[in-house]
């Protein structure tokens, strides 16, 4: 399998409040191929298209700074039921005190803004290894 | 000094001055002196009035009597023998005198102490009315005539047996008189005795209380000059002239003038803002004052004095005084930090927004350039609003630089690398009229990001050559330094290295240097600076931990400091460690989630001749190895890593590089141990952490350059 098709095969649960934004990351996605793309305006509208099993969702493609619910207490959320979710992290806030809350409540990447196509290219691609090395596993097993 | 006591240092006696004291038992003294002299001239008053006791008694009055009886006789016979006017004036002048003593004798005191004893009395009378008797003879007696002389002799002749009755008699109460007499001045010298014993106790006490006292406040005193010889807070006694009485070695320390050299001066040499009016009577109090002191020097410096009013031996005010400059100094550095953090933040948030925008119209001219598949005219256009974002992008960054929001790539830094580097890169864009000269100390490491020790390096060097445009030296002086908390800006006390860039250009006014650290603030001509180097460096060196100060004056050139903490060991050098196995430029893919220990093992293995790609969790690992277009010789990874871990990392990387060897590194035991097995297969090579140099040396080059017999333990 080349990585391209495994981010064609990803369904991605995209969360960004900001719409010109989402729109933009949207139109990046599809240029790598990814094809179900879902959108989320914060993290209570995610956690309902999650619902209890995730959907079938793949990989969380979330803004830090959001409305009501935030990224990271999305991500709090997400774990606590799916602990090898695949969760990458848009942040405008390249802090380290931040970055470090975040790899401690258990995030697998995050990407800083302003990002590049290839940059969050780079990141779905080995999201999408470890996603597809799973499956692999649990298919093995 | 001298000091008025107060309660608690005085043991909460009362509190009285020592010259009270002094004058109380002086004024003890003398009267303890006039009583005892009183009473030894009461002594020989008394002694001396025995005698004048005697001639007043009863058997020295009628010895009088029968002398003058005696002297009477024979001048009334002489003159019966011779009858003149001269020996009858005798006889009647002796006769009169006998008469006077007698009646005297019979009416006083003599005839009432002999009232009780009545044969003395008649006696007495006997002989009295004997006498009396013979006055009209007496007056009869003719100056030419003898006639009545013998006769009046022949009676006085009569009286001498009562006379002398009566002499036996007083001569006997005389006795008993006198032993009365005695007794009753001993009486007196009993009491007196008593009394002065009475006195001498009284006032013995009354001294020995007094000395107690002064011994009391002799400590106390000693107690509150020490405590105040030892007090941090200047102290001045000051007389109601203004002249100062005291000065505490604190104050002798805050003026550099010895105690003796300010006594006697006035306070207000010393004190010159000093409040009009405080030293006067009813305007001190506990307020505190803010005012300027002069040192020996003449240089000023901020106080802070409270005033109280009183007796204070040799003044009538004291001030308290503390010297609040290094105070001031922190607080004046704390309100700029303050003020350029709060600038920092608003920077930063705005550089969020701004990097949002910039983002869109980046990632939409990027997938236009490629929809339209590169066509000319619009591919010009859309470079341009390219090159428009990405210089946007950049402002952006140095503002969240400036607003501490970069994250730093941390490492141990060897800082004359660093400033070496620096200068290199600057040398060529100084010109042929500025040099740079560097003194450097090897010894000296920090931890920072290099790059952005070089950049802020750089645009201190490009602003210093900016201000010299005739040329000039820039100096660049490494030098360690052991700061005292607040010395610089707000920094904590330390081991700072200084990294001192001076340049003898045209230099800033107070005002500027005020605010070179301020974003998008510049002297530079419009479109020659962006107003954020400076801003950008001070934003690095917070975030290292560090303060970047400048001093400069218009004319003088300016010197900007740059405080880093200094590390305790140097980067990792495997140079000099003999017997370990170096590498040969073979590129290791390191993934450590914990960043001190990525950072050593990075350095270590640069420093050993491998290539590191330096990975801070498994995502990233993954990252590095899909855009390294090489061979990677090495995974060398932390087992447990949070999101995916180590065993995962090499799974996923040996479908696209199955001739890379795999090292696993660990804290946690490994199978076969008892506690916490990690899940690795058999016969994988682990390197046990925490592990010196040379252990990791050996494990890379043992897992590389397998040895016939462990070549079954690479992966």
């Amino acid at each position: 399998m080349t990585m391209s098709t495994r981010v064609a095969g990803l369904k991605i649960l995209l969360v960004e409040d900001q719409l010109e934004t989402q729109q933009m990351i949207r139109a990046m996605l599809g240029d790598l191929g990814a094809q179900q793309i879902h959108n989320a305006r914060d993290g209570r509208e995610a956690l309902d298209l999650l619902g209890e099993s995730n959907n079938g969702v793949d990989l969380v493609l979330c803004d830090w700074n959001m409305p009501r619910m935030s990224g990271l207490d999305l991500l709090k959320q997400v774990r606590s039921v799916d602990p090898d979710m695949p969760f990458l992290m848009i942040t405008g806030r390249a802090d380290v005190g931040d970055v470090m809350a975040a790899k401690q409540s258990g995030v697998s990447a995050y990407i800083r803004k302003p990002f590049t196509a290839e940059e969050l290219h780079r990141k779905l691609m080995a999201l999408a290894r470890i996603v597809a090395h799973r499956r692999e596993s649990r298919g093995a097993v | 000094m001298s000091l008025t006591t107060r309660p608690g240092l005085a043991g909460g006696r009362r509190h009285w001055s020592p010259g009270r004291l002094r004058r109380l038992l002086l004024t003890a003294i003398l009267l303890f002196t006039a009583t005892a002299a009183t009473f030894f001239g009461l002594i020989v008053h008394e002694h001396m009035k025995l005698p004048e006791a005697a001639r007043d008694n009863m058997w020295w009055s009628t010895n009088q009597v029968e002398r003058e009886r005696t002297k009477l006789v024979h001048l009334l016979r002489d003159f019966a023998e011779t009858p003149t006017a001269t020996s009858r004036q005798k006889a009647t002048l002796a006769y009169d005198l006998l008469y006077n003593r007698l009646q005297i004798m019979a009416d006083g005191d003599f005839a009432r102490a002999y009232a009780d004893k009545p044969e003395i009395a008649a006696a007495l009378m006997a002989v009295r009315d004997g006498v009396f008797a013979l006055a009209p003879q007496a007056d009869a007696l003719q100056p030419d005539s003898p006639t009545g002389a013998e006769e009046m002799a022949d009676a006085l002749d009569d009286l001498e047996e009562p006379l002398e009755k009566l002499l036996g008699a007083s001569a006997i109460m005389n006795a008993a008189q006198i032993a009365e007499q005695r007794a009753a001045t001993m009486q007196r010298y009993v009491w007196l005795g008593v009394l002065l014993v009475g006195v001498i106790v009284s006032v013995g006490l009354f001294i020995v209380l007094l000395v107690h006292q002064l011994r009391v406040i002799g400590t106390a005193h000693r107690d509150l000059e020490s405590v105040i010889d030892r007090a941090a807070d200047g102290v001045f006694a000051i007389g109601a002239d203004g002249t100062i009485g005291y000065a505490n070695p604190a104050a002798e320390r805050m003026f550099g003038f010895a105690a003796s050299d300010m006594v006697g001066r006035t306070a207000i040499a010393l004190l010159p803002a000093l409040p009009v009016g405080l030293l006067a009577p009813g305007n001190a109090h506990d307020a505190m004052h803010e005012v300027e002191g002069r040192n020996h020097q003449g240089d000023a410096f901020d106080i802070e004095l409270s005033v109280g009013e009183g007796s204070f031996g040799s003044g009538q005010y004291v001030v308290f005084m503390r010297d609040v400059s290094a105070r001031k100094r922190s607080e004046a550095a704390v309100r700029h930090k303050q003020k350029l953090e709060m600038i920092g933040q608003l920077a930063g948030g705005v550089a969020h927004d701004f990097n949002n925008l910039l983002m869109i119209v980046d990632g939409y001219s990027r997938r236009a350039l490629r929809l339209i598949d590169n066509r000319e005219e619009a591919s010009a256009s859309l470079n341009e609003v390219l090159k428009a974002s990405q210089h946007g992008t950049g402002l952006t960054r140095q503002l969240l630089s400036f607003g501490g929001k970069r994250a730093l790539d941390l490492r141990t830094v060897r800082l004359s690398d660093a400033v070496e580097q620096a200068a290199s890169l600057l040398r060529p864009s100084l010109g042929e009229r500025c040099t740079i000269a560097v003194e450097t100390d090897p010894s000296l490491s920090v931890e920072t990001d290099p790059a952005e020790l070089t950049h802020a390096l750089l645009n201190i060097g490009v602003n210093a050559r900016d201000a010299m445009p005739n040329g000039g030296e820039i100096a660049i002086r490494v030098t360690a330094r052991e700061l005292a908390e607040g010395e610089v800006a707000s920094l904590p006390a330390g081991r700072y290295a200084q990294i001192a860039i001076a340049d003898k250009g045209t230099g800033m006014d107070e005002v500027t240097l005020n605010r070179i650290f301020e974003p998008f603030f510049t002297t530079k001509e419009e479109g020659r600076g962006t107003g954020l180097g400076l801003a950008m460096v001070y934003g690095f060196v917070q975030q290292s931990r560090g303060a970047v100060t400048a001093s400069s004056a218009l004319g003088a050139g300016t010197t900007f400091f740059l405080h880093l903490p200094l590390c305790a060991t140097g980067p990792a050098e495997f140079a000099v460690v003999a017997d370990v196995p170096r590498g040969n430029g073979e590129t290791i893919l390191l993934a450590e989630d914990n960043p001190p220990i990525l950072r050593l093992a990075r350095s270590m293995l640069e420093g050993l001749g491998y290539n590191v790609l330096a990975a801070e969790d498994g995502i990233t690992a993954l990252e590095l190895e899909s855009g390294h277009e090489g061979p990677i010789a090495l995974l060398l990874t932390d087992v447990v890593m949070p999101s995916v871990s180590g065993i995962e990392v090499a799974a996923i990387l040996r479908e696209t590089r199955p001739d890379m060897k795999v090292l696993f590194m660990s804290g946690y035991p490994g199978k076969g141990d008892a506690i916490q097995p990690l899940d690795l297969p058999e016969g994988v090579p682990l390197l046990r952490k925490p592990f010196r140099p040379e252990d990791l040396a050996k494990a890379v080059h043992d897992v590389l350059a397998p040895q016939p017999q462990t070549q079954t333990a690479a992966a």
